[in-house]
């Protein structure tokens, strides 16, 4: 298949396999991006074996106080987690606001795919756990 | 389906490249395209499987090198290698002494055999005041016969603690009959190992290590000896071919001693502990104190094994190549810095039947009388070729002493004078640890030079002196002749660059008043005849014919001895000087056949030693103008009808010192070149400021 002409493509993570053929699902086009997108703000430091410098701090953050510094900091957090690990979109807006009452953060992040003209917009709801 | 075509590199071994790999692999299928983003589940699923194949890649690595004695860095398999080449690592070697020890009987006591038995304690000082205790290894008896004293001499103790372990030997539930010795730092060849048939039966065999296994029978009593797993020791049985075999039931006792190594090397205060001599200990007295305790060292290495073990394997044991000798000398008594051996038809001139060993302890210069001894007893003898004797020579010091000139420029230097001067010694002593004070050593003046300059930025230019001290102590109540051996080609003397002796020595001059005299090499001036070379010796003379030198020199005078018409030699009565070329002629004796040719040799192979003194007006007085002689070829020195009175030093001893004829210069056989720092006086620097 010509360069030009390829979609994106990916493994569906909840690895359901097709009923019939039975391969592990794809997603493909902005889904799959909007996947990996996801996966890379839950990337902690050294998750991945000998590339320290892929993730970010997200996780430890949640653990720090419950207010706007913080939100502030989960921003900048993405906005730069994304703009390093992530070429394929352009990131347009990282809101970030403290949720008292579930003890979390909305998290929505704006953003552009290559080659697309309309921004996607995804909304996270991010919460310690343990 | 994914469909490929692509092939994957095997030969990655990190991480990132088999990644790498992989990625390329994917790029050619169309399945999937998001590989090359880090947030995607594909991704993951690479580092899974990069990281799966780089630690199986690492993981076989390991074991690859493991399985070869070269590659291997874990002891327990450095120490498998070696065993399949019949090689068992030294152990850790206890430190020995000899001691003298006498003990005066008490009034009234009619003892005539005294027994110093195994085990008895001795109480040493080390270095830092640490106390050490020292044990004899064998029962030692002397008879006496009417004196009041037992003198017991050489008496050897080593040091450690006893350790005695006794195993009860159950078949059922050790079929193999292994005993592992749990203790570290055991001294393998003070183990002794019996082997009592049981509980209720008495009768005690003793076993010896099994050393040669075609000496084996089925009823030779041995044991094995083996390194454990974890730098440990464990001794094993014969299976009843190899060696008898145990029975169930027979009880195991392994004694040794479990010692500090080379820690206790040194130790020179020895005082008796066990007071379990005859009722007579508190009349002991204990001599021989002046040689300190040595041969202690640390368990044998992993480089060591590495080296050693592939050698022994070539030698089997046996001494036969100058390898097999240097590399058994160093397995078996590791107390030298360097060995070297060289073969007696190598010596001038030739011996055969012997083999030279030379040796240079870890501390200090030379090796003790005891050392010697048990150097060639107890470590060469048994492995020696039959008719081949080994002899042991004292490693012989040419101690290197320097005059250097520096030009520096203090403008580029933090340092002052005395820190550079300071600094450029710590250079030398580098110099001299990388090239100096092993056997077959060389100097290089341009390597010197370079640590030298290489000491700071602010050197300049460079320029060393060198001269070789020779060191000796004369017999100072018999007149004797001397040889010392520089073992280098030494420099002609001129003025300026002579050789000389330091200090003064006390000689009679002509009216019987002792004077502090000193030697010196006679300058050379331009050549004297010092031989004629017979290039053709005529025919037909009857008579000694006149030989005539001339040349651009004065007073060379020679004659020829004629035996059956032919000139077989001629002595130069009087060389002459100043000559820088010459030719001879002859005439007269009546020669009817073909006139012989001479040419004359000016520049000569020897030269001459005198002695001197300075009167009580400080004019230079010559004693002997004869003293010695010089072979500048071979660097010996021979000193004639020498006896000194006295010499001007603490030691009595006297050195000479000679310039090398060349910059490079290399040692051999026994000759060893050195550099002493502790000695001031081997280094004189002179620091000379200039600005740019």
């Amino acid at each position: 298949m010509p360069l030009n002409t390829r979609t994106y493509s990916d493994l569906n993570m909840s690895f359901t396999p097709n009923p019939i053929t039975q391969d592990i699902l794809k997603v493909t086009g902005p889904n799959s991006v909007v996947q990996a997108v996801v996966n890379l703000v839950q990337l902690s430091h050294y998750d991945k074996p000998f590339h320290p410098e892929i993730g970010s701090n997200i996780r430890s953050l949640l653990f720090e106080q419950l207010d706007m510094v913080t939100a502030d900091a989960l921003a900048k957090e993405i906005s730069y987690l994304l703009g390093n690990f992530e070429p394929r979109i352009k990131t347009k807006n990282v809101i970030v606001q403290s949720n008292s009452n579930l003890d979390g953060y909305d998290i929505e992040i704006e953003f552009y795919l290559l080659n697309l003209t309309s921004p996607l917009t995804i909304s996270v709801f991010l919460q310690r756990l343990r | 389906m994914a469909t490929n075509n692509s092939k994957l590199q095997l030969t990655n071994l990190d991480f990132d490249t088999i990644k790498s790999s992989l990625k390329t692999y994917l790029q050619n299928q169309n399945e999937f395209a998001d590989f090359d983003f880090e947030g995607s589940g594909l991704n993951v699923i690479l580092d899974i499987l990069s990281y799966n194949t780089f630690y199986n890649a690492f993981y076989m690595n390991m074991v690859a090198n493991e399985m070869f004695l070269d590659s291997a860095v874990l002891r327990q398999s450095v120490v498998s290698h070696a065993k399949l080449i019949g090689y068992t690592p030294r152990s850790a070697v206890a430190s020995q002494a000899y001691l003298n020890v006498t003990i005066t009987k008490t009034p009234g006591d009619n003892t005539r055999v005294l027994k110093i038995p195994r085990y008895t304690q001795f109480a040493a000082q080390g270095a830092n005041n640490t106390s050490y205790s020292f044990y004899t290894v064998d029962d030692t008896v002397y008879v006496q016969n009417n004196s009041s004293t037992f003198t017991f001499t050489n008496v050897l103790v080593k040091e450690g603690l006893p350790v005695t372990k006794s195993f009860l030997y159950n078949q059922a539930t050790n079929p193999t009959a292994y005993f592992k010795l749990t203790d570290v730092n055991l001294d393998t060849s003070t183990m002794t190992v019996g082997v009592q048939t049981s509980a209720t039966n008495p009768s005690y065999n003793i076993f010896s290590l099994a050393q040669d296994a075609t000496e084996v029978s089925k009823n030779s009593n041995v044991y094995y000896l083996e390194e454990a797993q974890d730098g440990t020791y464990q001794i094993y049985f014969g299976d009843g071919v190899l060696g008898a075999a145990l029975s169930d039931q027979n009880i195991v006792t392994v004694s040794y001693l479990v010692t500090k190594a080379d820690l206790a090397n040194g130790c020179q205060t020895f005082a008796l502990q066990s007071q379990v001599l005859s009722g007579s200990s508190s009349n002991v007295s204990l001599s021989n104190m002046n040689n300190p305790s040595f041969g202690g060292a640390q368990i044998e290495d992993i480089a060591s094994i590495k080296f050693t073990a592939p050698k022994s394997f070539i030698s089997q044991n046996r001494a036969v190549t100058v390898n097999d000798y240097i590399n058994l000398i160093n397995k078996n008594y590791p107390y030298f810095n360097a060995v070297n051996v060289w073969g007696g038809n190598e010596s001038s001139p030739p011996v055969y039947g012997v083999v030279y060993v030379s040796a240079i302890p870890k501390t200090g210069f030379v090796i003790t009388q005891a050392q010697q001894q048990y150097l060639l007893n107890t470590v060469l003898k048994p492995i020696s070729v039959l008719t081949v004797t080994p002899k042991y020579v004292n490693a012989d010091y040419d101690f290197l002493n320097f005059t250097v000139n520096i030009m520096y420029n203090p403008a580029k230097t933090a340092l002052s004078a005395q820190q550079l001067q300071s600094a450029i010694g710590k250079s030398i002593q580098t110099f001299s640890n990388q090239y100096l004070s092993t056997f077959n050593s060389s100097f290089y003046y341009s390597k010197f030079l370079q640590y030298i300059d290489g000491t700071d930025n602010s050197i300049q230019a460079s320029q060393a002196t060198i001269y070789l001290q020779k060191t000796f102590t004369p017999d100072l109540s018999n007149t004797t002749s001397y040889n010392l051996n520089f073992g280098v080609p030494l420099h002609r003397g001129t003025l300026n660059d002579r050789l000389y002796s330091a200090p003064y020595f006390n000689l009679n001059d002509q009216s019987g008043n002792q004077q502090q005299c000193y030697l010196e090499e006679i300058p050379f001036s331009f050549g004297g005849v010092d031989d004629v070379q017979i290039v053709n010796p005529g025919y037909g003379y009857a008579s000694a014919p006149t030989i005539t030198i001339s040349g651009d020199g004065k007073g060379a005078n020679a004659y020829p001895i004629i035996v059956n018409g032919q000139v077989t030699s001629v002595v130069v009565d009087n060389p002459g000087d100043q000559y820088t070329t010459a030719t001879i002629a002859i005439s007269g004796g009546g020669s009817v056949g073909t006139p012989a040719v001479l040419t004359p040799i000016l520049l000569g192979s020897t030269g001459t030693l005198r002695t001197y003194y300075f009167d009580s007006m400080s004019t230079k007085k010559i004693l002997n103008n004869n003293a010695g002689k010089i072979y500048y070829s071979n660097g010996m020195i021979s000193l004639i009808n020498f006896g000194p009175s006295n010499v001007g030093s603490s030691d009595q001893s006297l050195s000479i010192y000679a310039q090398p004829q060349d910059s490079i210069f290399s040692s051999s056989q026994h000759i060893v070149l050195a550099y002493n720092s502790n000695d001031s006086s081997a280094l004189n620097i002179n620091l000379t400021p200039v600005s740019s």
